[in-house]
Order: structure tokens, then C-alpha cells, then sequence
């Protein structure tokens, strides 16, 4: 009988620019991994920050049970402006993932903050406050297929948001692989 | 062939009234764990002060509050005998976890001791 | 010990030990930060020290590597289990291994 489990690891950011390596160890009993899923959140800022993007910019990123910190919100007179116009979502870095065994790099990834384009295209002026957890997709984990023989996976994730901001940000990165377990 | 094997896992108690967990991972070709016991190198500290959870691949085996000196075997104790005697536990993804918690009882003085996890496995010695 | 040394050691070291050729190996280049101290989780792997290793101390549960060490009789350059690294320095240092990960022997049968 096969269970799915979940293995969570999480890598600290503190220096600007910087690239974390890590491995994470897959459990004896796995037989794939079927899925990837990443979070974060942040842990303190300097308070020398400017958002660079878009109004609604805020360096949290997508997972329901994330906590949320600041959303930094511009005053509504370009409101008009917000609506036409694509924004440029904060990217806070890039993961990759890399098996032992023939897959080799299965895994590649941008890191977004939240998404700022939510209330793209909605003219309706309706006051209803767009948010992840309004107007968002559901958050599901993305499929992969690799086979447990590789036993380690190893990985790095490079900050982008520190090095675009030029200040140190310590923030958490949290890695979900998704498994099967064989009873 | 089966053989035999003891298993030791050590964690470091310092600061009185803490809670240190820590998980361990054994050997690839142990296939049944029979035993557990706990051991220090303060044993009157253990005996006193020690509760710990232990779980083996996620199954809990001792829940919270478990105290140590319900896993603590004396010399008078015949050496065969002083395993806490599981039945013969499936590995699973070979995963051992103990929740260890000091606590202050009146008697003792804290003083930064070792609490040592044994256990009594049996291993395939052809891989 | 020198790269070649470890090269040479690791497939007879994993024929003793059972594991035959059913392993992955990696070169790690560890970089620490001013008076660092990590634990690595190397359970079921092998760690083995090469290169120039100074200023750093490298404890598991086979032994420990510390040049400033003068309480052992032997310095330890294959490592298991935890491990505990230390530097030294106030700067920072560099620590290489070839780290060993035998395989999961998923598709062996073992008797129950």
C-alpha cells in the first residue's frame, strides 16, 4: 500500500546575492518523488527597503499558511493606472533541484512575492479588496516522477531580492517534497 | 544471515527545565529493533529529572511524560534482561526519535549531562 | 588525505562494507563563516576529509580531526553519523570532502 508524505526543509537567507546549497535526504522507504512545492517567508528587513516593483508589492510569498508581513500600499490615485498595466512581480530568487540519478536537474523554478497582477483587467471598481486568498488559484504542488533510488537530492537556491534591493534581507525558504511511501 | 547489533545515539542536556529532541537515523540493513533503553553519564539525574517520547519511523513507542527511570535497567539487573523489550519493531524509513525533558524535582542540582539511547537491532549482514 | 588516497580507498572501503559499487559520490567544498559551527546529518554516508584542513575541527561519532587536538593519538579523516564542524578562524575557511551515499537498496529483498 502506498502513503504520500512530505518532506520540509527549510534554508535561511541572510546576505544579499547569496547562493545556498543544500541536500536533502530522501528516507529508505521512498518509492518517488512526485511533487514540489516552496514557500517562505521573511524574518526581519532592514529598514533602509524600497520596493522597486509595483504598488502592491510586499515580500511574502504564495503558501496559505504563510505569514503575512507587510504589503506595502501606494495611495490610491494611480489606481487608474494599476488596473492597465502589467505589473512586475518581485522575484526573490530561483531553486533548483538535482536527483541522483538520470534526472539529473528535474527541477527549476522562479520565487515570486505575491502576485501583483491579481486585479489585472478588473475594471469593475467594485471596492472589493483583491488578495491571494480572494482572487488567487489554489496552490497545488507540481508533478514530478523521480525514483527514489537517487536517495539524495541536492540543490541550491540563489537570493535575487537582496541582491535587487542592495541590503541584506533574512528570510526563510521552505522546500516541500512531496514522496511516496511504500507500506 | 542475521546477526546482532547495539545501537547507541547520544544528545547533550545543558540548560535545566529544556526539552532537546533530536532524530536519528539507522544503519540501511538493520531490519528489526527489539529493544530500548536509556543510560547517562549523570544517572541520578536521569533517574530523577527525565521524561522523553521516543518514536520510531513516526510510530510513537513512548509518548510524552514517559519517565526515564521506567527505561533506566540497574547492575542488578542480568545484562540480557535490561532491554525494554519491543517485539520486534519494522524500521520503516529507519528513523528514531527521542523528545527528551528535564525538569526540576527538588533533590538534584542541574549540571550538563548525557542521555544516551540504546538500541538492540538485528541486522542483515548480506546487503 | 590527498584526493588520489581517497579515490583509491573508497571502492575497497564500500567492497568491505558491503555496499559493492552501489553508491553515489560527491565532492563537497564547504565554505564556513567566521567561527562557524554546523552539524551535518551523514547518517548512512561517509564523509572523507581531503586537502589542506586547518583551523577547523571535525567531530563524529568514528573520531575526531583537529590539528590543535592533543588529547588523541590518531586524527580521523572518515566520518559518520553527526557531524560536528567547528572553525576556528575568525575569517573565513574551507573545508573539503568526498562525501559517500550508498544507495537505498530498495529492490533488494530482505528477509523479515
Amino acid at each position: 500500500m502506498m502513503k504520500e508524505g512530505v518532506i520540509i526543509t527549510k534554508i535561511s537567507i541572510k546576505r544579499q546575492g547569496e547562493r545556498k546549497h543544500f541536500q536533502i535526504k530522501l528516507p529508505k522507504d521512498t518509492k518517488f518523488i512526485i511533487g514540489i512545492e516552496y514557500g517562505g517567508r521573511l524574518i526581519s528587513k532592514s529598514d533602509a527597503i524600497k520596493f522597486a516593483a509595483a504598488p502592491k508589492a510586499a515580500p511574502t510569498e504564495e503558501l496559505p499558511k504563510t505569514e503575512v508581513i507587510e504589503s506595502v500600499t501606494v495611495a490610491v490615485t494611480i489606481e487608474e493606472r494599476s488596473k492597465t498595466f502589467f505589473k512586475r512581480n518581485q522575484l526573490i530568487g530561483e531553486l533548483k533541484l538535482q536527483s541522483s540519478e538520470e534526472s539529473n536537474w528535474f527541477y527549476s523554478t522562479d520565487v515570486f512575492g505575491a502576485d501583483a497582477n491579481l486585479k489585472y483587467g478588473d475594471f469593475s471598481n467594485a471596492g472589493f479588496n483583491v488578495n491571494d486568498y480572494t482572487h488567487g488559484n489554489k496552490r497545488t504542488e507540481e508533478i514530478v516522477k523521480v525514483d527514489a533510488e537517487s536517495t539524495i537530492i541536492q540543490g541550491w537556491y540563489l537570493d535575487a531580492l537582496g541582491k535587487s534591493q542592495k541590503v541584506d534581507i533574512n528570510y526563510e525558504v521552505t522546500i516541500y517534497v512531496w514522496i511516496n511511501v511504500e507500506e | 544471515m542475521l546477526k546482532a547489533t547495539k545501537k547507541r545515539f547520544d544528545i547533550k542536556i545543558t540548560q535545566a527545565n529544556s526539552t532537546v529532541s533530536d532524530t536519528f537515523e539507522l544503519d540501511k540493513n538493520i531490519v528489526k529493533v527489539h529493544g530500548v533503553l536509556v543510560t547517562s553519564d549523570k544517572d541520578d539525574l536521569l533517574y530523577y529529572r527525565g521524561t522523553q517520547k521516543i518514536e520510531i519511523n513516526k510510530e510513537e513507542f513512548f509518548p510524552e511524560n514517559y519517565e526515564s527511570k521506567l527505561l533506566m535497567s540497574g547492575i542488578n539487573v542480568a545484562p540480557k534482561q535490561r532491554y525494554y523489550d519491543l517485539g520486534g519493531v519494522a524500521p520503516g524509513n529507519g528513523r528514531v526519535q527521542i523528545t527528551y525533558k528535564d525538569l526540576d524535582d527538588g533533590r538534584t542540582v542541574f549540571a550538563a549531562y548525557r542521555v544516551s539511547l540504546y538500541l538492540d537491532c538485528e541486522m542483515e549482514d548480506e546487503l | 588525505m590527498t584526493i588520489n588516497l581517497a579515490l583509491e580507498y573508497i571502492p575497497r572501503r564500500m567492497q568491505e562494507l558491503g555496499y559493492k559499487a552501489d553508491y553515489y559520490i560527491r565532492f563537497r567544498h564547504l565554505v564556513l563563516q567566521p567561527n562557524e559551527e554546523q552539524t551535518i546529518d551523514a547518517f548512512n554516508q561517509f564523509y572523507y576529509l581531503v586537502e589542506e584542513a586547518e583551523n577547523v575541527r571535525v567531530e563524529s561519532e568514528t573520531g575526531v580531526f583537529d590539528l590543535s587536538e592533543s588529547t588523541t593519538n590518531e586524527m580521523q579523516y572518515e566520518h559518520q553519523s553527526k557531524i560536528h564542524i567547528t572553525n576556528y578562524l575568525s575569517g573565513i575557511n574551507h573545508l573539503r570532502f568526498i562525501q559517500v551515499i550508498p544507495k537505498h537498496k530498495i529492490k533488494t529483498t530482505i528477509k523479515k
